[in-house]
């Protein structure tokens, strides 16, 4: 029965309660919970037998409280070390999990014929950079690659360079596959006496 | 002027709770499953867009005729290769010209990749140009998933966001259908509102 009634009583309890519930809390000095009837009892009491006495316990001993804070308390108790067995150390290294720079922890050691993600960025970088001082066999040979998977990767892996659009301000960075491109050199030919001289372009 | 649709913003509705478990533990187990509860109310769910959480790698936010828009400010041209962290060029024009030449890189990396995610473009309902890719993925004991672009870039950043080392193998597609709003967006994006062309 009483579950019943308790059941039905409950919307009445609840009623706005949050909102009465944060006009509580919103309060800047809670107000004191009511006394129990005993203690107030007890109050009544010492407020009526040693009223100067009991009205003295609820002030701020200022003496007290400077005596108070000249209190240290110090350990002089050794702990006794956590013994720890040598063939078993716990693990000493507590610095937490650090994320590696290309998404992926590079392994030490690398099998021939592998690269690592790191190195053959690298590589396609220099590559596409100097095609004549980082060609595909010279870097065949220094990551024991096969050098014909590294024409492959060449040919078909390019790194991106910044476009920025000639005719207009744009708030966004385009990046489009890097293009080989002619850089012209100029070198002076060698001089005829006769006194004409002449310059020519070699282009590389 | 480009224009780029936007790749639907992937949102990860998680509760408060199992937000926090996600950020801590799902790294590195990633097998775990997550225990989802179900709508809580008004402004006890939360959502986080996991392409603009840097701790997530890098990720692709629209992709367009052209390219490819990511999360880091770069819209890239042409198809691309993107990895966890990095983005190469891939030169290659259509999905014809995905053969074991161009796929070549997946097979020299160490460590080994978890999955390559080939994004063919526009979808085709002919699958045979999927044969050859199979066998050489087959061959490579490479896991691997080919989609139409549009719902590749969207496995490409889970799978990313889940700390897997995926590859992106992204074709832009020819076709695209574009609304007013991302219409709007991409000028918003690109050049100033009232500019006429």
């Amino acid at each position: 029965m009483g579950k019943i009634l308790s059941r039905m009583k409950r919307p009445f309890r609840n009623y706005n309660v949050e909102n009465r519930a944060h006009k509580i809390i919103s309060k800047d000095k809670p107000v004191p919970a009511p006394k129990y009837e005993t203690d107030r009892i007890e109050i009544d009491r010492l407020m009526n037998e040693r009223q100067d006495d009991f009205l003295q316990t609820l002030q701020k001993d200022e003496h007290l409280d400077k005596n108070l804070k000249n209190v240290f308390v110090t350990s002089t108790k050794v702990l006794n070390e956590h013994k720890v067995n040598p063939k078993r150390p716990l693990p000493s290294n507590r610095s937490s999990y650090e994320e590696p720079v290309f998404g992926i922890v590079e392994p030490e050691k690398v099998g021939k014929g592998k690269v690592t993600l790191i190195n053959a960025l690298k590589f396609i970088t220099n590559h596409h950079a100097n095609s004549t001082l980082y060609s595909a066999a010279s870097i065949a040979k220094e990551y024991s690659l096969p050098e014909e998977s590294v024409r492959k990767i060449l040919r078909y892996c390019k790194t991106f360079e910044v476009y920025i659009p000639q005719n207009k301000h744009s708030k966004v960075n385009f990046a489009g596959p890097t293009i080989k491109r002619m850089k012209i050199i100029t070198k002076p030919l060698k001089q005829i006496d006769t006194g004409e001289q002449t310059k020519g372009d070699t282009k590389e | 002027m480009i224009m780029t649709i936007n790749c639907k913003f992937i949102f990860k509705m998680l509760n408060k709770t199992s937000m926090n478990y996600k950020y801590h533990n799902l790294r590195r187990n990633i097998h775990q499953t997550i225990i989802r509860k179900c709508y809580d109310g008004e402004g006890k769910t939360t959502a986080t867009i996991l392409n603009n959480e840097a701790d997530f790698g890098l990720m692709i936010d629209g992709y367009s005729e052209v390219g490819f828009r990511l999360n880091n400010n770069v819209t890239v041209l042409g198809p691309m290769l993107i990895f966890p962290r990095s983005v190469l060029s891939w030169a290659v024009t259509n999905v014809s010209q995905i053969t074991n030449d161009s796929m070549c890189l997946f097979t020299v990396l160490e460590p080994k990749i978890d999955i390559v995610v080939i994004g063919i473009g526009d979808p085709i309902q002919n699958s045979s140009y999927s044969k050859n890719i199979l066998k050489f993925m087959r061959k490579h004991n490479l896991s691997l998933e080919i989609l139409p672009t549009a719902q590749a870039c969207a496995a490409y950043n889970f799978l990313n966001s889940e700390g897997r080392y995926v590859v992106g193998a992204m074709i832009p597609p020819k076709k695209i259908e574009v609304t007013d709003d991302e219409m709007l967006r991409s000028k918003l994006r690109y050049q100033n509102l009232y500019e006429t062309d």
